[in-house]
């Protein structure tokens, strides 16, 4: 193991900025906790706390919402860009950093723009909407309306995602294209039959992680652009334990929340994982 | 049915330097049902030349005609020939039946006709009991069945085969080799097979083509190569031990008829007293069926090989001796060959 | 060839589509604030200004912020390349099982929702007396800020022939130094990859800010921003002009080390 020893200090960082805090909140999670006075047990009493709060729920189902939504949407943005843009032509050399520029913008940067965009007065997307002779629909007013303009939003930063497809893409080997040229494959058939099936686990990894992510990745928005409105449509899971923890002061409560993430997270990775076994055949 | 290469020319684009010319003006007739065997050493352009034919490279200039049809602009999948490449590129997510399928189910063929010609191939190959596997879960022999299974499946007009055989140990080899050989005899399909090997050149080959720098330096039947080399190069290219190509100062001057000559070593005459040549043993190899004896004349290095294993030690001088219709001469070391 | 203009038409869709937001979020900096509500639609305004970019400097402490970012990003970058470089070596080079702990504590890191992780982290940043300064917006550095980034080096390192490995253990060299004379230098085009990744992270890192830092003199750059949010529509110029502001270096690290990304990293 001497020889190992430059995977200490990253192993080191992942057990105290991953692993002690995610056992710390598991215990957090039965106390109660204000921050003031130290924690005390409390047994399941969040937990209890959680399932009669009715906010709670409706995150959740915000969340899945946002979920239903957008995963699907940035999965096929970046498997889709990534499959357009491997190739070493200069066309493509000029589209991925295209694709990946809006990844570069700063959260808050992003979320602030939005503002702007979604703006039902000022903002252009309502002046493009009339422009073409639609009645633009209330974003930021009309739930679902909002929701969708958040999951749009989100399908623009896919950097990593790109960057993941790509790598995918690439390792898939030249020769296996040329045969599906000469056997007459059309490049809808050899896309259909070759690069999906072959992309497929890659693809598969990217949307759990997209999955997992989708929990954070409409933090910034809601908190900025929407402020979880309108109607709480946009109060999303992170936003709520945000304002549990950091608003209200409730950390033995919000670290309840946050178990009750894990073991959702952990569920969703299980079941990936079961399906996914099905795919090893490189 | 025949293919055709009319000038063809391909040059590769290189970054920020002039495009590397890789084949110069290459003519070449398959008459319908032959095998020809392209041979060169590597950077000859062979597999190049192989990949405009399938249309997975464009030429710069020149024609490819399949039966007659130019298709020098038609994507690789409307000229109807199949490829086996040299990394198989089988289909790792698909079974060896869904492999072999591949191609006709491309071009739409109705089911019960791809199961069918499944079926035949299959039975044809040897294959019937792995169609259900996936390539990993194969051998390379097997591997490299279903990628012969995969090009006959169609009944293509014309197969083009690179260095198919080139990922098997060398006791499959030579099986595959007969295999391939027995099997385009009962096809009776144009095969086009590139190599660097030279044995499965003068096997497999109802003709070869020697293939040199982007040009073809001779066309023949294997033993019309082999017998009279048209230069230098191709002596020197068929054939282990290779022909010794030597300086004529070796040889008396009245047997003189230009600047060198090569000779086989299976020609060559291990005499003692009364030879033609004195040289020196520098290495004997013993391979078993034959020995090779390596020797220094004064104009060049010199490969003898003889039945017999009774031969001059190293550092022993020995006079050898060659038959004049043994010799081909050249008009230099690295030159055409001169019919005196 | 008929499959490549089809190609490339789709590339430039995609192209033109990715591009909207950076391009909105210049021609809204551009238009003079305080104006009316704009009549139609139009990417390029009529009358175009740079006054925004003066005036938002006055509306926050744009100056002390982007200090305060450089500082963290001074320190947090560095420290996630050696860390990544030395884990992604480790993936490559390591013992059998060091390499299966490393890559499964890496993409299970990768699968934790970072939301999770607010709350306890918080506590123990609280409990060690660190809220309130910069340590715990560098602290991530110290796990390579993303086992994504780990990723990439093990890809990168992967394809240095693993003789060359092999021949500096039979040399007797240590890790460090097989790390520091082979893979670093053959890699370098990953690190700076790496580093341009990280510089856009740390740069544009928000949450923690947030979490952890509550003096208006501590403020980095994107929680400095935030302010921005309460200004009225039609101030949003002067939004936008912030935002402008905040983003511009993060492109230009992106566009200097994008090829690094894809040509030298992916070999795309």
């Amino acid at each position: 193991m001497r020889r190992d020893v430059l995977a200490w200090p990253y192993l080191t960082g992942l057990v105290v900025l991953v692993l002690f805090p995610a056992m710390a909140a598991i215990v957090l999670a039965f106390t109660e906790y204000s921050g003031v006075q130290p924690p005390t047990f409390n047994g399941l009493e969040n937990f209890s706390r959680i399932f009669d709060d009715s906010l709670f729920w409706k995150a959740l189902a915000n969340s899945l919402i946002f979920i239903a939504i957008s995963v699907p949407l940035r999965v096929i943005a970046a498997g889709g860009a990534a499959i357009l843009l491997h190739s070493r032509s200069r066309a493509a050399a000029v589209g991925r950093p295209a694709a990946y520029l809006p990844s570069v913008m700063p959260d808050v940067a992003y979320a602030l723009l939005w503002l702007w965009i979604l703006n039902p007065i000022y903002g252009p997307l309502t002046a493009a909407f009339e422009s073409l002779g639609v009645t633009s629909p209330g974003w930021l007013t009309d739930p679902w309306a909002t929701r969708v303009a958040i999951a749009v939003m989100s399908a623009f930063q896919i950097g990593e995602g790109l960057v993941v497809a790509l790598a995918a893409r690439r390792a898939l080997p030249g020769s296996i294209y040329e045969a599906a040229a000469v056997d007459g494959a059309s490049p809808l058939f050899t896309l259909t039959r070759v690069t999906l099936p072959l992309m497929a686990p890659a693809l598969a990894l990217l949307a759990l992680r997209d999955l997992i992510l989708s929990f954070q990745l409409n933090f910034v928005p809601a908190l900025i652009v929407t402020e979880g409105g309108p109607r709480l449509a946009t109060t999303f899971v992170p936003l709520y334990v945000y304002r549990a923890a950091f608003t209200y002061f409730r950390f033995g409560y919000a670290s309840a929340v946050t178990v009750l993430l894990f073991a959702m997270t952990a569920a969703v990775v299980f079941v990936q994982y079961r399906l996914a076994r099905r795919w090893r055949f490189v | 049915m025949s293919v055709s290469l009319r000038g063809v020319e391909k040059a590769f684009a290189a970054r920020s330097a002039a495009p590397i010319p890789v084949l110069h003006g290459i003519d070449l007739e398959v008459p319908d049902g032959e095998m020809i065997v392209i041979v060169g050493p590597s950077g000859s352009g062979k597999t190049t030349l192989l990949r405009c034919i399938a249309g997975l490279e464009e030429l710069d200039r020149g024609s490819v005609l399949v039966g007659g049809r130019d298709v020098t602009h038609d994507d690789p999948g409307e000229r109807d020939i199949a490829m086996v490449f040299q990394e198989l590129a089988l289909y790792p997510h698909l079974t060896v039946r869904a492999n072999i399928a591949f191609g006709l189910k491309a071009r739409k063929s109705p089911p019960a006709e791809v199961a069918v010609a499944v079926a035949d191939v299959a039975r044809t190959l040897e294959l019937e009991p792995l169609l259900g596997r996936l390539p990993s879960e194969l051998s390379g022999g097997e591997r490299q069945r279903v990628a012969l299974a995969r090009a006959i499946v169609r009944d293509p007009t014309a197969f083009l085969l690179d260095e198919p055989l080139s990922n098997l140990d060398p006791a499959l080899r030579t099986r595959a080799r007969v295999e391939i050989r027995t099997l385009q005899r009962d096809l009776g399909r144009t095969a086009i097979y590139v190599t660097h090997d030279q044995v499965e050149a003068m096997t497999l080959g109802d003709r070869i083509a020697v293939l040199r720098n982007g040009r073809v330096e001779q066309v023949g039947a294997p033993l019309e190569l082999y017998d009279h080399p048209a230069s230098a190069f191709v002596g020197r290219f068929l054939g282990t031990p290779p022909m010794s190509i030597l300086s004529s100062e070796v040889l008396t001057p009245d047997r003189r008829k230009a600047a060198a000559f090569g000779i086989r070593p299976e020609r060559v005459r291990l005499a003692d007293a009364d030879g033609d040549v004195k040289a020196t043993v520098e290495v004997v190899e013993h391979i078993g069926s034959s020995t090779v004896v390596h020797l220094r004349t004064s104009h060049g290095e010199l490969l003898a090989r003889t039945p017999g294993r009774d031969v001059p030690q190293p550092g022993e001088t020995v006079m050898v001796s060659f038959a004049d219709r043994d010799i081909r001469f050249f008009e230099s070391e690295d030159g055409r060959a001169v019919t005196p | 060839m008929r499959n490549t203009a089809i190609r490339r038409v789709a590339i430039g869709v995609v192209v033109v589509i990715f591009l909207l937001p950076v391009a909105f979020m210049f021609s809204g900096a551009l238009r003079p604030a305080g104006g009316a509500p704009p009549e139609g639609f139009d990417l390029v305004p009529d009358v175009m200004t740079f006054e925004n970019f003066r005036v938002v400097t006055s509306i926050i402490d744009l100056w002390r912020q982007m200090t305060n970012s450089a500082i963290v990003v001074a320190l947090a970058v560095p420290t996630t390349v050696l860390i990544a470089s030395w884990a992604g070596f480790a993936i490559v080079t390591g013992a059998r099982k060091t390499r299966r702990l490393l890559l499964i504590a890496s993409v299970v890191a990768l699968m934790v929702p970072a939301t999770a992780l607010w709350v306890p982290r918080f506590v123990m940043f609280r409990w060690a007396g660190l809220l309130d300064s910069f340590w715990p917006l560098i602290a991530p550095s110290l796990m390579a800020t993303s086992p994504f980034y780990v990723l990439l080096f093990a890809l990168a390192y992967s394809r240095i022939p693993r003789h060359l490995f092999d021949a500096a253990r039979l040399e007797g060299l240590s890790s460090l130094s097989t790390w520091w004379g082979i893979a670093w230098p053959l890699g370098r085009p990953t690190a700076f990859a790496v580093a341009m990744l990280a510089f856009v992270f740390h740069w544009s890192n928000f949450i923690d800010a947030l979490l952890y830092l509550s003096t208006q003199d501590n403020y980095t750059l994107p929680l400095g921003l935030r302010t921005l949010q309460t200004l009225e529509p039609t101030l949003h110029p002067l939004m936008l002009a912030g935002a402008a502001i905040a983003t511009v270096p993060a492109l230009v690290a992106f566009l200097l080390g994008q090829r690094a990304l894809f040509a030298r990293t992916l070999e795309v």
